[in-house]
């Protein structure tokens, strides 16, 4: 297993696991902060918390749903700090400000479409609330399963499924009314 | 609804094992109508982009330190990839030690004092490392181990039997820095304050005639203290350091009396605390990243302090 090759100090071990995690954390932050930058800094968080907890994790075998549940946990402290505010001030967003790509082909205007549909799909999620944004950020921007889901929200699966459904439901009117509404 | 709901989850594993989205939904008969705006909702949030490379690769870059630092190499044997490596230098070292024999009972013949055998040592630099200076400990091993804090750096820590541990950290940029205040071979008790030691611990493998390594001294510290509004040191904050002009930063947790230290390498950084139920600070007292104070981290100096003092907010009052 790839946590127990960690534990044991293997070289490059930890880079494996980083790479087949990163982008689940990452795209689970994107949709709960909306925030580009500090998704980045939220996801570099939660590994550094994780490096220090590997050593507890009794089931490795759940080390995905560990590892949400840390992100999960981190949100909430970030929240509580910034006053529950959505969009936290980021030293990238004022001053270095990572350069964006110049997107100038027909594959940058595809780009740029996908982005404004997913952009839409973002704000179509402010309509819902946190339970709702925190099922859809789980299972499908981190991509858990239901039962990992479960998990990481403490309720049972049934009620996921529920959940989601509901939030898929409430997310897809939002959009239309966005549509309807231009 | 819970036909539903396991309908959509069908739908969505289907589609997950390569199905079209209408090849799913049509198994569904009369729910497909209703399935399909849940479905396309559920599918286009998996369009999310991933982490942008660059941030991939200097969050990867300055973990993959950090869990060398956490989980060293375990004693249960190298791992394929070292053991060639491993076995040329245990081949060399009996080399060594099988020619170190033969010189030390060839030197000890022409009637040196036993005192000059060429015992393996690890000597303390300067009185940093305390005991005596240049006082060898024999039977000392070497060995990667766990800083007293987390941080991105790599870290080798000389032990003695019976002896606490002294580490050396060095910096993402490499170079040796400064002794902890676990940083103490020979005295009981460690020292109270932290101390910056001017030249890095030696570590010699030869005989008495051979020079030793000195490690190069490149980064530096910035090092401090987060505290609440009453002087007393918050454990498990959160010290940032952001380089200006870098998207990158440096994170490390205070222990148990509120201290950091972060190894850097030189530059010019904006600080920034953060801790459960307080409300977080940029250096000095300025609530964005915009009214941060610079703070210089010289190569010529050891380190630089820099304190937090943060107010709790309203619930933890």
């Amino acid at each position: 297993m790839l946590v127990g090759r960690v534990r044991r100090g293997e070289p490059n071990a930890f880079g494996e696991l980083y790479e087949r995690h990163v982008d689940r954390v990452y795209r689970y932050f994107s949709f709960r902060t909306r925030d580009e930058p500090v998704a980045r800094e939220l996801t570099h968080d939660v590994f550094v918390r994780a490096i220090e907890g590997l050593g507890q994790l009794r089931d490795v075998e759940r080390f995905g749903g560990w590892l949400l549940r840390i992100a999960h946990n981190t949100l909430v402290n970030h929240w509580q700090r910034a006053g529950r505010r959505l969009v936290e001030t980021s030293l990238e967003s004022h001053e270095t400000g990572e350069p964006r790509p110049v997107e100038d082909s027909d594959d940058g205007l595809a780009r740029a479409e996908h982005r404004l549909r997913l952009e839409s799909l973002l704000a179509g999620a402010e309509a819902l609330n946190d339970r709702q944004r925190e099922v859809l950020a789980l299972r499908f921007a981190a991509g858990l399963s239901v039962r990992e889901a479960a998990g990481v929200m403490a309720c049972s699966e049934q009620a996921v499924k529920q959940l989601q459904r509901r939030a898929l439901l409430a997310l897809r009117r939002s959009l239309d009314e966005g549509e309807t509404g231009r | 609804m819970t036909r539903l709901d396991d309908a959509l989850e069908d739908c969505l594993a289907r589609v997950e094992a390569g199905a079209t989205p209408e090849e799913a939904l049509a198994r569904h008969g009369e729910e497909a109508d209703a399935l399909r705006p849940l479905l396309e909702a559920a599918l286009a949030l998996r369009g999310l982009p991933p982490l942008p490379q660059p941030s991939r690769d200097v969050s990867r870059a300055a973990l993959a330190k950090l869990s060398a630092e956490r989980y060293p190499p375990t004693a249960d044997g190298p791992t394929p990839s070292l053991a060639p490596a491993v076995a040329v230098a245990l081949v060399v070292g009996a080399v060594l030690f099988v020619v170190g024999v033969l010189v030390w009972l060839e030197v000890r013949s022409a009637t040196v004092s036993p005192s000059q055998a060429p015992t393996p040592a690890v000597t303390s630099a300067a009185g940093e490392l305390g005991g005596r200076p240049g006082e060898a400990l024999s039977d000392a091993a070497v060995s990667p181990s766990m800083p007293g804090m987390s941080g991105t750096r790599a870290t080798t820590a000389a032990s003695a039997a019976g002896e606490p541990t002294a580490d050396s950290g060095s910096s993402p940029v490499g170079g040796e820095i400064t002794a902890s205040p676990r940083a103490t071979l020979g005295a009981g008790t460690p020292p109270k304050r932290r101390i910056a030691v001017p030249v890095p611990t030696r570590v010699t493998e030869s005989a008495p005639a051979a020079p030793a390594t000195a490690l190069a001294v490149q980064a530096t510290t910035i090092e401090g203290q987060v505290v609440d509004g009453k002087g007393r040191g918050i454990a498990d904050a959160l010290v940032k350091a952001f380089r200006d002009g870098a998207t990158s930063f440096y994170v490390q947790r205070t222990d148990e009396g509120g201290r950091y230290r972060i190894l850097v390498a030189p530059g010019r950084f904006r600080l920034r605390a953060e801790a459960d139920g307080h409300a977080s600070q940029w250096f000095a007292g300025a609530a964005e990243a915009t009214g941060a104070d610079l703070v210089e981290a010289r190569s010529g100096t050891r380190r630089t302090e820099v304190d937090f003092t943060l107010s709790a907010t309203a619930r933890n009052r």
